[in-house]
This record gives structure tokens, C-alpha cells and sequence, in this order.
């Protein structure tokens, strides 16, 4: 057997914030990412200048360029603009229709218009180089987590996405069973799970049987536009009316104000889960005819709860219809675990425990990884338009994955050669008020009176919960490739290209990035050979001196000029020339009395590249 | 006569096998065989038997274990897990189960 030895990571791609996680040592690790923090916020942007940020660089700008810094882009991918006309009013940056009616991110700074893919792709890319350089190793396949109530398209989409960042995408789990799965790694016996993940932009709700390192989801339910952000909208709104109620002026049709509103008010509910009141200063929020105004003002976390109790309720749905999905009583249930931000605020956990009766589990413990299983369900019904605009059941929600179904059609009309199907999900009686996947379209069906040719098609929901779909005619036994057209996600070629374009800019970053690498090197290299030559200065020969100020402008004018091959080189050659002051320095009777200098690292041989480094190093010895 | 019961692992053809052989017998779509039960005795099967069984037949046949696997091996397997989660979304709701045992369960329900 061929047993490769690959690093795979887990990646919650998360609506505001992302994490990965590796496994060490038989062991669930979190990886910290460059800038040394164990989340990344899931934000890109586009700079003036075409540079792009991912992550925390990007979320700090968000108030000076709204228009292109894209967050929340989680709650875009795989979707129709028809389906995200709220959402789409809540973000300062420009969302715009494609031919399909599919969702586009529009920069107005590169003048290019993104799929929620490629954004989505973007923080992939930077989470995985920074878990390849935490690892030190290669990273090339992932686990991605989404809700468990995301639809095809939407797992499809986050699919491609992964694609595009460069990842062989293996599974796709949903957030609350791999969080089960992160509780349930030590428990031996049965026990009944409901896991209650509220998000920065999605609710899931999961109930789980855990044993015999089995991870069965009985049912899953939960509320793809309720979250975190929910919340943080309503401290928005109430700040906004309040202003335009005082001054007249309406702050939301200010991109600028606006971020600056929708930050405080993150701020301030988070704030609301420690204390019971915070204040929420807001100076030079806008400006009018009699000066700048700003925004003072406080808000108690009674006040808090009023403004979100519809949210709060909308809470109670899901867990109801997944204990009754599940046919259990709320009492079978053992453990309820708390994730996602948004169950912080103790408002949420309030209902939790009245729908319980009991407290919530808010701690994930973390255990050793044996033989284990994990069996999900698919969380909406799949089915088919029929006559009269009907939506036929194929595959009932709550299905364990993967799973499949087989469907004979007919034709309905005398020589009739081709049949449409309208691909379904959802759970409403009228394919209107479904979710379609896509229509495809059965062709070169052999002429006959009508009833009498039968092509089966076969359904397959895959361990990921994504579809796909084959025809036989059962009369020639002839296999059909179908092509779905219509849907939410991107054409295979699409997709293609997207692979292509990030590679590309892959390269581009990276030759920025060593451009830069480069010019800090010289920088620094120019500064600590200028304070030694001033330290040194009664040591040294004139003719070493003269040679290294010489080389010392070489690089200071290959920094001005920006020119990346200039500046290594330079560098080099003055690096040589400060083997050369260290030998002088050292070489000299009594060289030793000057404090605290570690000779061997300063007098590294010559031709040794790493010569300026060392040199350095006792510079920073010195300094103690 | 030992084939039915308490099998420890399932190949993804001895599951197939099992229940064509089954199918004869008054397990008529073969479930309690694909979960390695013995469909003739099925008053003495409890449903824990049955979860036991199923989760069993998990560890052996989920796609998950055959991520190293080649394709057809995987895809083989994973049509025998179909075949056997389908059987256990039957047997293990007590009102279908019934229905299955005295041979009413319409084609609706039965394997694809």
C-alpha cells in the first residue's frame, strides 16, 4: 500500500473570522497566523494603488476604503442577487448582477469585478501560506467547514473556492459537527449532542448521536441569514435614527460613516456581553454647514436586548424543528455546546438555557483523534418541478450522506426527444419558492409514442452534500452526460480561469513581497553598518573605511532607486567589505575591550553570506 | 447458516451478496442482512442491535475511510454504504420497521 504523508488541513471559512487547524502529534492544533493571531478576520481589500490586503491589514483600512474592502462575503457565495437583496444593502461596497443574475463583487480601485469565489479564495490562499510556513510544510489539501444549512450551490461555490486558492478541497463538513466532533473525541458511550453554532452571518442548529467513534447527525436545521451581524446591524440602526432624528442627516447613504457605525457598534455588543451599559463615541462623524458632528452616546444591554429580541426568537425555530426532525424530546438530549461568536452574548445563552432548562456547554475540549466516523445529513429536501409547478420529493432533509435515487422519466408528447428538469431544494410545496440548482436538460431521446422512452436519472448527494447527476436510457442503456445550466456556482471553465489568475497573482505577490523582504534587509543592513563605522571610527583604517562608505551609498542608491537585483547585489558587495571591518576591528591587539561583542559571530568567515546577519547579531548583543 | 450474524466487517461485495441472498427470505429488500443481521429472527433484534450494526457497517464502508483508496475501490464502497444507510433509515424508525417486518413497506422506501 502507498501511504503518503501529507500535511491536510481544517479551515473555518467563517463569514467574519477564519481559523485553521493542523493535526500534531495525534492532536487537534490551532495555527497561528502571520501576524501571530489564532483567527483571521475574513476580509480582503484592494488599495489605491491595486495592492491587495488579506486579513487583519485589510479589516484596519475598512474605514478610509469602504468601497473596497470586502467582508461578510460569506454570506454572497453561491447565491443569486435575487436571494441576498438585504444583505446586499448592508455592505459599502458595490454588489452588481452578472449575465446569470449571480452575484459580483465590484472594485472600483482595480475596476474589475470578483466572484464571492475568488474573495473567498483570496483568505484561503492566506490562511493556508501561513499554516505552510507555521507547519513548515507543504499545504495542498483541506477540510472546509460550512453552516450545515448551506445548500448546494453554496458548498459547491465554497468548493470552488478552495479550488481556486490552489486547495484539493477533500471534505466538506459542517461547522456543527466538526465542533461536536472537537467535543466528543474522549467520550466513549452514547450521548446525545445538540449543537448550537451562532455565527457572524449563519445559524445551524445540529443533533448529534455520538458512540462507537460514530458521528451520526440525526437532523440539522437552522437560519442562513441570522447572525452576528444581525445584531451588530440593530446598534447601527439605532445609532443612525438617532442621528438623523437630532441632525437631520442620514448616515447610512455615507460609505465612510457608515463603517465607522456598523465598527462602533461590533464594539459596543461586544462590550454589552461583559458589562451591562457601554458608551459609543463616534467624533467627525460627518461634518455640515454649522461644523463637524459627532456621535455620544450610551447603550445599556437591557436596551440591547429589546432592540434584538425578534433576533432572540428567531433563535428558538430551529432548535425546535431539529429536536422534532430528530424525534426527540429536548430532555434526551445530553450536552448542548455553544459555538460561534454570537453565543457570547448572554441574551443568547438566556434562551438557551429557558428552551433547555439547563446550562450550556461553552467550553470545546479537544482529545486525542482515533477511528471515528462522521455521517452527515443533508439539511434541505431535494427534488424536482413536476406538473402544475409542484415540488416532488426525491430525497426528504435529514437523509445520512452520501446517499442516491433513481428517477425514470418519460416524455409526455409523441416523438418527443427531449426532456427539461428543474432541479429542487428546499422544503416549500411550490418549486417557486425553492432553491433550483440548475435545469438540465435530456436530449436525443429516440422517437416514439409518448410514456414509452425511459431515461433514469440518477441523484447522488456525495459525503459533502453536493450533487450530482447521470441519465441512462434504459432502451439503448447508453449513458448521458448532463450539464446543469442556470446555477448559483461557476461554469467549470470559470473556474478554471480564476485558478489561473490567482497563480498568477500568487507569483506577483510573492515577487512584491521579496521586493520588499529585500529593501527592509538593506535598509537595515545600511543603518547597522553606519552606527558601527561611527563606533569604529578611531579602529579602522581610512583605506576600509573609505571602501565600505563607498559600498554604503551603492545601497542607499540602489533603496532610492527601488530596483530589487541592484540592491541584493550591493548589498553583497558591502556585507564583504564589513567582513572586512569586523577583521580590522578584531584583528587589532586589544579589539576584545570593546563590551559585550561576541568575536566569532562578528568575525564569521569571509564569503559567508550570512555575514551581515551575524554582524547584526552582535549588534544586538552589544545593546544589552 | 452463520453468514447473517455478528459479522465483524462488511466488505462492500458481502454486503451485496448477503442481501441477494436475503431478498428470498422474509427479509424482503434484504435490510437486517446488509446490517449484517439475521432477518429471520428479526423479533429478537433490538434497536440498539441495529445502531450497533449500522455504525459497524460505517466504520467498514463511509467514504471517508477510503479518501487513500482508488477510485473504484472508494466508489464500490460507497455504493454499499447507500445500500446500508437506506436499510437503516427503515429499521431503525420503529413505525417502518414494523411496516417492513410484515412486508408492507411499498417500493417508495426500497433500494435504488
Amino acid at each position: 500500500m502507498n501511504i503518503r504523508c501529507e500535511k491536510v488541513v481544517g479551515i473555518d471559512l467563517g463569514t467574519t473570522n477564519s481559523a485553521v487547524a493542523a493535526m500534531e502529534g495525534g492532536k487537534p492544533t490551532i495555527i497561528t497566523n502571520a501576524e501571530g493571531g489564532r483567527t483571521t478576520p475574513s476580509v480582503v481589500a484592494y488599495t489605491k494603488t491595486g495592492d491587495r490586503l488579506v486579513g487583519q491589514i485589510a479589516k484596519r483600512q475598512a474605514v478610509v476604503n469602504p468601497e473596497n474592502t470586502f467582508f461578510s462575503v460569506k454570506r454572497f457565495i453561491g447565491r443569486k442577487m435575487e436571494e441576498v437583496r438585504d444583505e446586499s444593502k448592508q455592505v459599502p461596497y458595490k454588489l452588481v448582477e452578472d449575465g446569470a443574475r449571480n452575484v459580483k463583487i465590484r472594485s472600483s480601485n482595480t475596476n474589475k469585478e470578483f466572484a464571492p469565489e475568488e474573495i473567498s479564495a483570496q483568505v484561503l490562499r492566506k490562511l493556508t501560506a501561513d499554516a505552510a510556513k507555521f507547519l513548515n510544510d507543504k499545504v495542498e489539501k483541506a477540510v472546509i467547514t460550512v453552516p450545515a444549512y448551506f445548500n448546494d450551490s453554496q458548498r459547491q461555490a465554497t468548493k470552488d473556492a478552495g479550488k481556486i486558492a490552489g486547495l484539493e478541497v477533500l471534505r466538506i463538513i459542517n461547522e456543527p459537527t466538526a465542533a461536536s466532533l472537537a467535543y466528543g473525541f474522549d467520550r466513549k458511550g452514547n450521548e446525545t449532542i445538540l449543537v448550537f453554532d451562532l455565527g457572524g452571518g449563519t445559524f445551524d442548529v445540529s443533533v448529534l448521536e455520538v458512540g462507537d467513534g460514530v458521528f451520526e447527525v440525526l437532523s440539522t436545521s437552522g437560519d442562513t441569514h441570522l447572525g452576528g451581524d444581525d445584531f451588530d446591524k440593530r446598534i447601527t440602526d439605532f445609532l443612525a435614527d438617532d442621528f438623523q432624528r437630532t441632525e437631520g442627516i442620514d448616515l447610512r447613504k455615507d460609505r465612510q460613516a457608515l463603517q465607522r457605525l456598523t465598527e462602533a457598534a461590533e464594539k459596543a455588543k461586544i462590550e454589552l456581553s461583559a458589562l451591562t451599559q457601554t458608551s459609543i463615541n463616534l467624533p467627525f462623524i460627518t461634518a455640515t454647514a454649522d461644523g463637524p458632528k459627532h456621535i455620544d452616546t450610551s447603550l445599556t444591554r437591557a436596551k440591547f436586548e429589546e432592540m434584538c429580541s425578534d433576533l432572540l426568537r428567531r433563535c428558538r425555530v430551529p432548535v425546535e424543528q431539529a429536536l422534532k426532525d430528530a424525534k426527540l424530546n429536548v430532555k434526551d438530549v445530553q450536552e448542548i455546546i455553544l459555538v460561534g461568536g454570537s453565543t457570547r452574548i448572554p441574551a443568547v445563552q438566556d434562551i438557551v438555557r429557558k428552551i433547555s432548562g439547563r446550562d450550556p456547554n461553552v467550553s470545546v475540549l479537544a482529545g486525542e483523534v482515533s477511528d471515528i466516523v462522521l455521517l452527515d445529513v443533508t439539511p434541505l429536501s431535494l427534488g424536482l418541478e413536476t406538473l402544475g409547478g409542484v415540488m416532488t420529493r426525491l430525497i426528504p432533509r435529514n437523509t445520512t450522506l452520501p446517499t442516491s435515487k433513481s428517477e425514470v422519466f418519460s416524455t409526455a408528447a409523441d416523438g418527443q426527444t427531449s426532456v427539461e428538469v428543474n432541479v429542487l431544494q428546499g422544503e416549500r410545496e411550490f418549486a417557486r419558492d425553492n432553491k433550483s440548482l440548475g435545469t438540465f436538460r435530456l436530449d436525443g431521446i429516440p422517437p416514439a409514442a409518448r410514456g414509452v422512452p425511459q431515461v433514469e436519472v440518477k441523484f447522488d448527494i456525495d459525503a459533502n452534500g453536493i450533487l450530482s447527476v447521470t441519465a441512462t436510457d434504459k432502451g439503448t442503456g447508453k449513458k448521458q452526460d448532463i450539464k446543469i445550466t442556470g446555477a448559483s456556482t461557476l461554469g467549470k471553465d470559470d473556474v478554471e480561469r480564476m485558478v489561473k489568475e490567482a497563480e498568477k497573482f500568487a507569483g506577483e505577490d510573492k515577487k512584491r513581497r521579496e521586493a520588499v523582504d529585500t529593501k527592509n534587509q538593506a535598509e537595515s543592513l545600511v543603518y547597522q553598518t553606519e552606527k558601527q563605522l561611527k563606533e569604529f571610527d578611531d579602529k579602522l583604517p581610512a583605506d576600509v573605511k573609505a571602501s565600505i562608505e563607498g559600498k554604503l551609498t551603492e545601497v542607499r542608491d540602489a533603496v532610492a532607486s527601488d530596483d530589487a537585483a541592484r540592491m541584493k547585489s550591493s548589498m553583497e558587495a558591502l556585507q564583504q567589505e564589513v567582513i572586512k571591518m569586523g577583521q580590522a576591528v578584531y584583528g587589532q591587539p586589544g579589539a576584545g575591550g570593546a563590551p559585550g561583542v561576541d568575536g566569532p559571530s562578528a568575525g564569521g568567515p569571509p564569503g559567508n553570506d550570512k555575514g551581515g546577519d551575524d554582524v547584526i547579531d552582535a549588534e544586538f548583543s552589544d545593546r544589552k | 447458516e452463520s453468514w447473517a450474524t455478528g459479522h465483524s466487517t462488511m466488505s462492500p461485495g458481502m454486503a451485496a451478496r448477503a442481501a441477494s441472498q436475503a431478498a428470498i427470505q422474509s427479509d424482503a429488500h434484504g435490510y437486517y442482512a446488509l446490517l449484517g443481521l439475521d432477518g429471520r429472527r428479526t423479533q429478537s433484534v433490538g434497536t440498539d442491535d441495529i445502531k450497533t450494526a449500522f455504525r459497524k457497517a460505517a466504520q467498514n464502508l463511509h467514504p471517508d475511510k477510503y479518501s487513500l483508496s482508488d477510485d473504484e475501490e472508494r466508489m464500490e464502497a460507497e455504493e454499499a454504504f447507500k445500500k446500508v444507510q437506506r436499510a437503516y433509515a427503515v429499521l431503525k424508525d420503529p413505525q417502518q420497521r414494523k411496516l417492513y417486518d410484515s412486508g408492507k413497506l411499498n417500493e417508495e422506501t426500497s433500494l435504488v
